[in-house]
């Protein structure tokens, strides 16, 4: 029966078959780990398909950070309680049973104990692209050297003091694969461009624009700045196009809606596509939300998913999520005056 | 089975296709029309029976193009034919052929070929085409606009960028479209502004920025879309935002005696530096202004006689 077969069997066009498969529903994904290199196959033979577990696990693996930034949502005080033979056999395990990718961040994840060592293991011991995200304030020419090879692509997030353009000139130096985090607020938003054009000058060539989450309103675009920012996006999109590639955070959803993107503005995947790991072994849909569920390995990790399915599609209660109707600026209260959302 | 293959979430997004023909008469126009149109619509329902993918060996464009002897013509269907949008319309309008698609990636260039093969000529191709997208560069030196030496500065990058600014917004080859002329201006502070459709938005405002930086002149970059039916997207930024935006043009015809005091008219009007202005009183007859109001032509037209030049201010539509 040559539509019922599993992931591993459908036959691929050649280019594809050497790629890793993940069961998409009525889909199926190959990707490249060492280029990113994704494609979408469906038809009549992926019909019967259906996902049957995270494509990617975010792993905040420490809290702990040398910045102290005003918009972060971590307990900056709550220890790892992870070891990296721990974290090691997690990984192997979930990569053993479909996982694709892991993205590591926190806190800084460079500020955990053995961190290159796990690294290291990943690379030999997994299947996962690993990425991570970080403030760059560790990337000396030492420590990227002795990384080297063993990730897939390193993310910057830039601040306004963390030096960004002295760690993009040290990644570019060492050949890395890199983007930089740009968290798009309204005190930004007027240099967006100036930024954008900023990074690209530093050989930035990957630019993802995160929407803020958390109870601060004055760092919520209003939604009277939407239209505006979706259009110079697109502007800048389509004037910097192969230059630099701009990415919008799911978080957006439909605010950016403007914006031409790959698939259309797509509901948010959080507790399905993906889902995270803490550093005090819970189990989150994404990094904003409340629920909260313990794990002690792979295992848990892949039961849950299934178990709660329903559990980890609901929104996160800190205002900016995507699933809620009005993103949750409801709950800013009175000192959002601007932050009004019609319900569409 | 059909595959999706991307590397990121970059947008795929879709453009318009316009294709422009011309014969040498009518009639054979009206033959190339038709069969261009024939074809079009043949292989527009063959994609769709095909689902957009696979080969196109066996389709209604690769038989037209075996037809006419055509080489181009993609292997496979690819992102070369409208898929969400509605079919190429091709018409034909006196000698000339238009084809016209408002959404899609690209287009085969057999199409282009076929205008040429059947005795024509393609005045125009517009692949991919959205409205083109313009910067504004915004200069300012530390010190701000009351200090002398940082004035000095910004006007010295400014002559510096002039120069460069014809081979950074040429038309490529292709492009038969006339040049925007780039305009400078200051805005309410005082402060200097480049207007500019740079040929590579990118490559343009990073150059504009590294003479900025050399001269220790900061930038602020906005990029915005003008209208491509627009003839002059930046009128109303010129002379330093003086001409009111209208229907009225400016035509010099001749300098007179003294062809440095037009120029220096001329680069008050156009906001532009001496070279430029000095090519614009080399090439007359010249429209000056485009698109400015009736006050604005008028004002313009006497500046310019006041000087000995030979200047008119007309409306394209005499009801204007």
């Amino acid at each position: 029966m040559a539509f019922a077969q599993p992931e591993h069997e459908i036959e691929l066009p050649p280019f594809l078959r050497g790629m890793r498969r993940y069961a998409l529903d009525g889909a199926l994904l190959a990707f490249d780990p060492r280029t990113g290199v994704t494609a979408i196959c469906d038809g009549e033979e992926t019909r019967h398909l259906r996902r049957r577990l995270p494509r990617v696990v975010q792993f905040a693996i420490t809290n702990i950070c040398n910045l102290d930034c005003g918009f972060c949502s971590r307990d900056a005080d709550e220890p790892s309680t992870w070891t990296v033979d721990e974290a090691a056999a997690l990984l192997g395990e979930l990569s053993a049973a479909g996982v694709l990718e892991v993205a590591f961040g926190g806190g800084e994840p460079f500020l955990f104990r053995g961190f290159e060592r796990l690294l290291h293991r990943l690379r030999d011991e997994t299947e996962l692209a690993v990425s991570i995200t970080t403030n760059g304030t560790r990337l000396d020419d030492a420590l990227l050297e002795r990384i080297s090879g063993t990730y897939a692509q390193l993310r910057v997030s830039a601040y306004d003091d963390n030096d960004v353009a002295g760690t993009l000139g040290r990644l570019a130096a060492h050949g890395a694969c890199f983007g930089v985090n740009w968290l798009l607020t309204p005190a930004r938003l007027p240099r967006l461009e100036d930024e954008v054009l900023g990074l690209l000058d530093a050989g930035c060539r990957d630019v993802l624009l995160l929407a803020y989450n958390g109870d601060d309103p004055e760092l919520h675009l209003e939604p009277a700045a939407w239209a505006e920012a979706a259009l110079r996006i697109e502007h800048l999109s389509r004037a910097f196009a192969g230059r630099i590639a701009l990415k919008l955070d799911i978080c957006w959803g439909r605010r950016m809606a403007g914006v031409p993107q790959l698939f259309g503005v797509e509901a948010c995947a959080a507790g399905a596509d993906f889902v995270v790991i803490t550093s005090d072994r819970k189990l989150r849909p994404c990094s904003f939300h409340d629920l909260a569920l313990p794990i002690a390995g792979a295992a848990d990790v892949l039961r849950l998913w299934t178990e709660a399915r329903a559990r980890l599609a609901t929104p996160a209660t800190r205002p900016g999520c995507a699933r809620e109707p009005d993103f949750g600026y409801a709950r800013l209260g009175r000192r959002a005056a601007g932050l009004r959302v019609v319900a569409p | 089975m059909r595959v999706r293959l991307f590397q990121a979430f970059a947008s795929n997004n879709s453009g318009s296709y316009t294709l422009v023909g011309r014969f040498p008469d009518e009639s054979r126009a009206g033959e190339a029309a038709a069969a261009l149109g024939a074809m079009c619509a043949a292989h527009s329902t063959w994609c769709e029976a095909a689902g957009h993918a696979g080969s196109l060996a066996e389709s209604p464009l690769a038989a037209f193009a075996r037809e006419h002897g055509l080489v181009g013509v993609p292997a496979e269907l690819d992102d070369h034919w409208p898929e969400h949008g509605p079919p190429p319309s091709v018409v034909h309008v006196g000698p000339q052929v238009l084809v016209l698609v408002p959404y899609t990636v690209t287009m085969p260039r057999a199409l282009g070929e076929y205008i040429y093969r059947s005795g024509g000529r393609v005045d125009l191709e517009i692949d991919h085409g959205h409205d083109p997208l313009a910067a504004e560069v915004s200069l300012w030196a530390p010190g701000g606009h009351a200090d002398q030496a940082a004035r000095d500065r910004v006007e010295a990058v400014r002559a510096r960028i002039d120069t460069e600014l014809p081979a950074l917004t040429a038309r490529a080859a292709y492009d038969t479209r006339p040049v925007i002329a780039p305009a400078w201006f200051r805005g309410d502070w005082g402060q200097l502004h480049l207007a500019a459709e740079f040929t590579d938005a990118a490559a343009g405002v990073l150059r504009v920025r590294e003479l900025c930086r050399d001269a220790g002149v900061e930038v602020h970059v906005r990029i915005f879309e003008i209208s491509r039916r627009d003839p002059d997207p930046f009128a109303a930024r010129r002379g330093d935002g003086r001409h009111a935006p209208g229907r009225y043009r400016v035509a010099l015809w001749s300098a007179g005696a003294s062809r440095v005091a037009v120029m220096k008219v001329v680069r008050a009007l156009l906001g532009c530096g001496l070279d430029a202005a000095r090519v614009h009183v080399g090439e007359l007859p010249k429209e000056l202004l485009l698109g400015v109001s009736r006050d604005a032509a008028e004002d313009a037209v006497r500046r310019l006689r006041e000087v000995g030049a030979d200047a008119e201010a007309f409306a394209p539509d005499p009801s204007g």
